[in-house]
């Protein structure tokens, strides 16, 4: 079998599981057979897809198409590239242990729902991923989008221990606490903007070249860029709109972090390996060929580029400052993830608007793959922590080191990886995304290195509070189930083994990236493994004081600035005050417009009607009147005049004659004369 | 006249005509005999009707769909009526799809019906007068199936007109709230819609759409007061914003299965009549208005959407989207282009399962919980799981969503503005593109807002009396319209290929 119909395979079995889970639960079978089911079809949707990879040898892709809407030109075409067979394999992999994982972690409340979406939603991101066509590349799309909605929202009775934010709390008027079906919304509509700018930019594509297959744009990318001429730069936002709002870029990362109301298992599969990742995917498999396209045409559209790229590095930095001082432990890793996502792109971007797009494939590609195995660690460990005590808040937790010792050697492993201490997986790619960032401009750089030191900063505040913090826990925590716990500790034991045979690793990440010659430069090297150090440090300091940062509650200005921090950069209310709330004021101000001019045409109809009437009815009476009154009055009149002339006197019969003859005379004497 | 690409095949003397006279047929029999038969029974005659009709259509449909829409299938009878033109039936790329719509719509709300309408007549305290429903109802969609095969404007017209009647007395009869004024508010718009219609019509002078073994009637005029007639008049019966006043009222007041018939079948004909008198008649006065298309477009579906925000009744909600769905379908117009055109065709397909699964639903609540205030819904998905699942498919549809055919809609409707954005130049693409992807998000987020303010958060008060158990009868149809929601998202090629031809060759060439 060629390795596009090993990912065919890998695409179908979950989408056809996902229809047999619904009609399983319809028959009420029981919830583990259906689960069960789920997660296993995963499992060899794994295999699948690691024989794309294993029987691609060298080839640089392979494809099948089936045509399906031949008047639009979409085909129903996979792509099995070097790129599209990493990002599969990761996915699937990843997808398949968090699927185990969910077996025990989800029990039966909703199990059919659960699973469902879930082999819905891994199917439309393996989709997306193998696709060789934009229309199959944006249902796959829309797919993710579709079951991440209903997997955020999944808690549907609003259950308070999956709300996100403190209950209660408020800025500028507005709340800052989520429910899970308020965080669906969120993730569908946020998203939602950008998908519907992407689905244009895929019709100019077709406009412009005639065909939605990507192989095609692909290979005609300058050809696009020369017909696009000055809508270059438009055509680059609207394209890449979707992958901005689905790879949480700022504004946008508002909806990354609420849809922790999710079970901790979908935050884990939306943050590690699918959903988030699709819009780095999006921006792997498009940036390089467009980049290479604009440089042809004078660098048309390369600014846009280089100002995602400064959009990218303040999502970065923005997302870690509030890492620092969160409370909640998921929300914690999901303002990790917004961070990590922003360095691939920005790696990718930086890359792209340098002209050399092959060293951000090269960064972006290694930084996905390495944060999507320590992220899932993470977040599995972290939902296990999480059931343990009962609490969504790391002020909950501490000391479970000793009462779930392998549940924390899996998050100190992974979260060693996401600080960026060698030899994890996390400083090879780190550095490459740096080095790639650097080439914009040092500063840049330097941005880069400083969120990286917050990075370690708030993994170590965060692993100390949960695992060391001389504090009594809530409950009675103790490690989880085999089926819960293995999956993580594989994940964890992984982004070490990751690191250690890094090189091998990057040999095929390099063929991705059509790369061969890669010069490290020691001062990123150097700085970043020092920002790593320094920044993990800081559980050294902790340790020694656990209120070594009790001052900050002296100081008022420190206080607004955590308060800042914590509340998001106030960006949540600012959104709700300036889009959302005004667009709920219009809908009604449009409804008292709508009633008035309802009001308006019928009653003025009405009204118009009633003056006809009235009007009708005075000439209608007056006609009536001078018809069947006054004409039988005229005649009757008539009649008894001629009667009275009627007298029966001869005189005055004589005196007509005559006069009639004096009349005729006249008559003709005017005719004639 | 022109017939560039398109061959013309006949099928049996009589197919197309039996397949609008059956539902008449039995729509008459159900008058005659009234109460003399049971419900039931009225419901299987008007059923089999239907399916009779969908039989005698199916030729004419095989042989336009698999030949992609190059070969046209005409009824061989047709009047040559002196002045007025050829009286015919026939099948295109484009009627293939309306018609298709019509009648599975069609036939599965009749079914759908029976059910209801028991709910109804007990609920109003009269006994049940079947027979005058279902001759009403059969005339009403007979009419509708009529005017989409009709190759005539005139013809068109009376067929139009075969729907009115029997809906106005439809909401009279069975309608809720004050259902004798709303009946007369439906009756005189959308009469004077179809007589402006017809007054353009006369204005032009040509009554044919196409005309047997001679071809398509295209580019007849370059007039623009005809054009606006037709537009206005059409434009009336589709609810663009400003002329669609009435629809509120008779979408959410009519008995619920006529409001499953009126907004997703019958407001889109509109839109189909478009392509056959505007488009088709004056294409280069109608390619010169796109901007002003385009405007009115997007101002009826971010009108329409928006006032979905704040509706708490559940069918005035639905109407309110239904106005917003038909700036989908002029947008797709506006644009003026095949691909964006196929796309307003695939919409009315997308519309009419979609919104009929809606307000499906909403008799659903009607029927069970007895009530269409949202206030009194929430966190409904517990008790009713089969319901929110079939009116999660419904949302699919409208917000585009797979794997419903609504997001095939959606990407036609797209690339054909895109297409259309690209020549306004940088600026006026920037200016333009805004809205479309404000108006197509908007459709999303308040179909998810209502999904959500129905079936999840916190329970409402008439959950405890929810169930579903009962409401087999009523969402078992509307189980069958949400998998052909779905398999036409994989056989979209049925549909789209045929519609893309003909306007590709016939109409915007």
């Amino acid at each position: 079998m060629e390795p596009a119909e090993y990912a065919l395979i890998s695409i179908l079995v979950p989408y056809i599981v996902s229809g047999i889970v619904l009609l399983l639960g319809y028959l009420r079978v029981k919830w583990s057979i259906i689960a069960w089911i789920g997660s296993l079809s995963i499992g060899l949707s794994s295999i699948a897809s690691f024989l794309a990879l294993a029987y691609l040898h060298g080839e640089e892709y392979n494809r099948v198409v089936y045509r399906w809407v031949p008047g639009l030109h979409v085909d129903f075409a996979l792509r099995v590239d070097m790129l599209s067979a990493i990002v599969g394999l990761v996915v699937a992999v990843l997808s398949f242990l968090i699927g185990l994982y969910s077996i025990e972690y989800i029990g039966s409340w909703g199990a059919v729902r659960y699973w469902f979406l879930y082999t819905f939603f891994v199917a439309s991101m393996l989709l997306l991923v193998y696709a060789d066509n934009l229309v199959p590349l944006f249902i796959g799309w829309e797919g993710t989008g579709l079951s991440s909605w209903g997997l955020i929202s999944f808690y549907y009775d609003e259950r308070e221990e999956a709300w996100v934010g403190d209950p209660g709390r408020t800025r500028l008027g507005i709340p800052m606490w989520f429910t899970p079906t308020h965080s669906g919304l969120r993730a569908l509509g946020f998203t939602r903007v950008g998908d519907m700018g992407m689905i244009v930019g895929m019709g100019v594509i077709y406009a412009l070249l005639g065909t939605t297959s990507i192989t095609e744009l692909l290979e005609n990318s300058t050809h696009l860029i020369t017909q696009l001429g000055d809508i270059t730069a438009i055509w680059i936002i609207l394209f890449y709109l979707g992958a901005l709002a689905k790879s949480a870029q700022f504004p946008f990362h508002e909806w990354l972090v609420t849809a922790m109301t999710g079970p901790t298992s979908v935050s884990a599969l939306i943050h590690a390996a699918t959903m988030v990742k699709a819009g780095v995917f999006f921006a792997l498999r498009f940036t390089p060929a467009i980049a290479l396209g604009a440089v042809a045409v004078k660098g048309l559209g390369l600014n846009v580029f280089e100002a995602f790229t400064w959009l990218s590095l303040l999502t970065a930095f923005a997302t870690a400052t509030m890492a620092i001082v969160a409370r909640e432990l998921k929300l914690i890793l999901a303002y990790s993830t917004a961070s990590q996502l922003s360095y691939m792109l920005a790696a990718i971007f930086a890359a792209a608007a340098a002209g050399e797009p092959a060293l951000g494939t090269l960064g972006g590609l290694s930084h996905l793959v390495s944060h999507a195995v320590f992220k899932a660690a993470l977040f599995l460990a972290a939902g296990a922590a999480i059931h343990a005590v009962h609490s969504r808040f790391i002020t909950d937790m501490g000391q479970l080191r000793r009462l779930m010792p392998l549940t924390f050697a899996s998050m100190l492993l992974a979260g060693l990886s996401l600080s960026a201490i060698p030899p994890f997986s996390g400083w090879w790619s780190k550095d490459i995304v740096v080095h790639a960032i650097n080439m914009i401009s040092a500063n840049a750089a330097l941005i880069a290195l400083f969120t990286a030191f917050l990075t370690a900063a708030y993994t170590a505040r965060m692993i100390y509070y949960v695992f060391l913090w001389p504090h009594k826990p809530h409950g009675h925590p103790h490690e989880p189930g085999k089926l819960m716990l293995y999956p993580y500790l594989v994940l964890g034991i992984a982004s070490l083994a990751l690191g250690i045979f890094w090189p091998n690793i990057e040999y095929y990440i390099a063929e991705a990236a059509t790369i061969h010659e890669f010069e490290q430069i020691k001062f990123i090297v150097i700085g970043g493994t020092v920002v790593g150090f320094a920044g993990f440090s800081i559980i050294g300091v902790y340790i020694v004081n656990p209120r070594v940062f009790a001052f900050v509650e002296k100081s008022t200005v420190l206080i607004a600035i955590r308060d800042f921090l914590y509340d998001r950069w106030l960006l949540n209310p600012v959104i709700y005050r300036i889009i959302v709330l005004p667009s709920y004021a219009f809908s009604k101000s449009l409804y008292v417009f709508e009633q008035l001019f309802d009001r308006l045409v019928h009653m003025g109809t009405a009204w118009i009607g009633q003056i006809a009437m009235r009007i009708s009815g005075v000439t209608e009476l007056a006609y009536d009147d001078s018809l069947h009154i006054k004409l039988v009055r005229v005649a009757s009149s008539w009649s008894s005049f001629i009667r009275s002339l009627q007298s029966g006197d001869i005189r005055s019969y004589i005196t007509y004659l005559i006069s009639g003859v004096i009349l005729v005379v006249i008559i003709t004497y005017i005719v004639v004369g | 006249m022109k017939n560039m690409g398109v061959n013309e095949v006949y099928v049996p003397q009589y197919t197309l005509w039996l397949s609008i006279l059956a539902p008449i047929v039995s729509g008459t029999l159900s008058g005659l005999l009234g109460s003399r038969i049971s419900g039931k029974t009225h419901m299987l005659i008007s059923t089999i009707s239907w399916i009779l009709s969908f039989f005698l259509v199916l030729p004419a449909m095989k042989t336009v769909i698999l030949s992609s829409g190059k070969i046209i299938a005409v009824d061989p009878v047709y009047a040559l009526i002196p002045g007025l033109g050829h009286f015919s039936l026939f099948i295109d790329g484009i009627s293939a799809a309306f018609a298709l719509a019509i009648i599975l719509v069609s036939l599965l709300i009749a079914i759908y019906s029976y059910p209801y309408m028991e709910h109804r007549f007990h609920e109003m305290g009269i006994p049940p007068s079947w027979g005058t429903y279902y001759i009403l109802y059969q005339f009403f969609t007979a009419g509708m199936l009529g005017a989409v095969l009709a190759g005539n404007g005139i013809l068109f017209y009376l067929f139009l007109e075969l729907t009115l009647i029997p809906s106005a007395l439809l909401i009279v009869f069975y309608g809720y709230g004050e259902r004798i004024k709303v009946g007369l508010i439906y009756l005189v718009w959308t009469h004077i819609g179809a007589l402006l219609f017809l007054l353009g019509l006369f204005i032009t002078g040509t009554y044919d759409f196409y005309i047997p073994a001679i071809g398509y009637v295209i580019g007849v005029s370059t007039a623009l007061l005809p054009l606006v007639l037709i537009l206005i008049g059409l434009g009336i019966k589709s609810s663009y914003a400003g002329l669609h006043l009435w629809l509120p009222y008779a979408h959410a007041e009519a008995p619920t299965p006529v409001s499953a018939l009126l907004s997703p079948l019958l407001i889109g004909i509109g839109g189909y009549a478009v392509i056959r008198a505007a488009v088709g008649y004056f294409p280069e006065t109608w390619i010169s208005i796109r901007p002003f298309l385009f405007a009115w477009a997007i101002i009826t579906m971010l009108y329409g959407g928006f006032l979905v925000l704040v509706q708490q009744d559940i069918k005035r909600l639905f109407a309110y989207s239904s106005i917003s769905q038909m700036g989908y379908m002029l947008l797709g117009l506006a644009v003026a282009n095949p691909v964006g055109q196929a796309g307003a065709v695939l919409h009315y397909v997308v519309h009419a399962f979609g919104k009929a699964i809606l307000f499906g639903i909403a008799g659903v609540f009607i029927a069970t919980i007895g009530t269409r205030s949202l206030k009194e819904m929430g966190g409904l998905l517990a008790k009713m799981p089969i319901t929110a699942a079939v009116a999660l498919v419904g949302f699919m549809l409208i917000s585009g969503l797979p794997p419903t055919m609504g997001l095939w809609s959606e990407v036609y409707l797209a690339f054909g503005y895109a297409k259309w954005g690209l020549s306004l130049g940088a600026s006026g693409f920037a200016s333009t593109v805004i809205f479309v992807v404000a108006g197509m998000t908007l459709t999303a987020i308040y179909s998810f807002i209502a999904f959500r303010r129905i079936f999840l958060g916190e329970k409402g008060p008439r959950v405890d009396k929810a169930d579903e158990k009962h409401a087999e009868g009523l969402l078992s149809p509307l189980i069958i319209l949400a998998v052909l929601g779905v398999a036409f998202f994989v056989a979209i090629a049925l549909l789209a290929e045929p519609a893309l031809y003909t306007l590709k060759q016939v109409y915007l060439p």
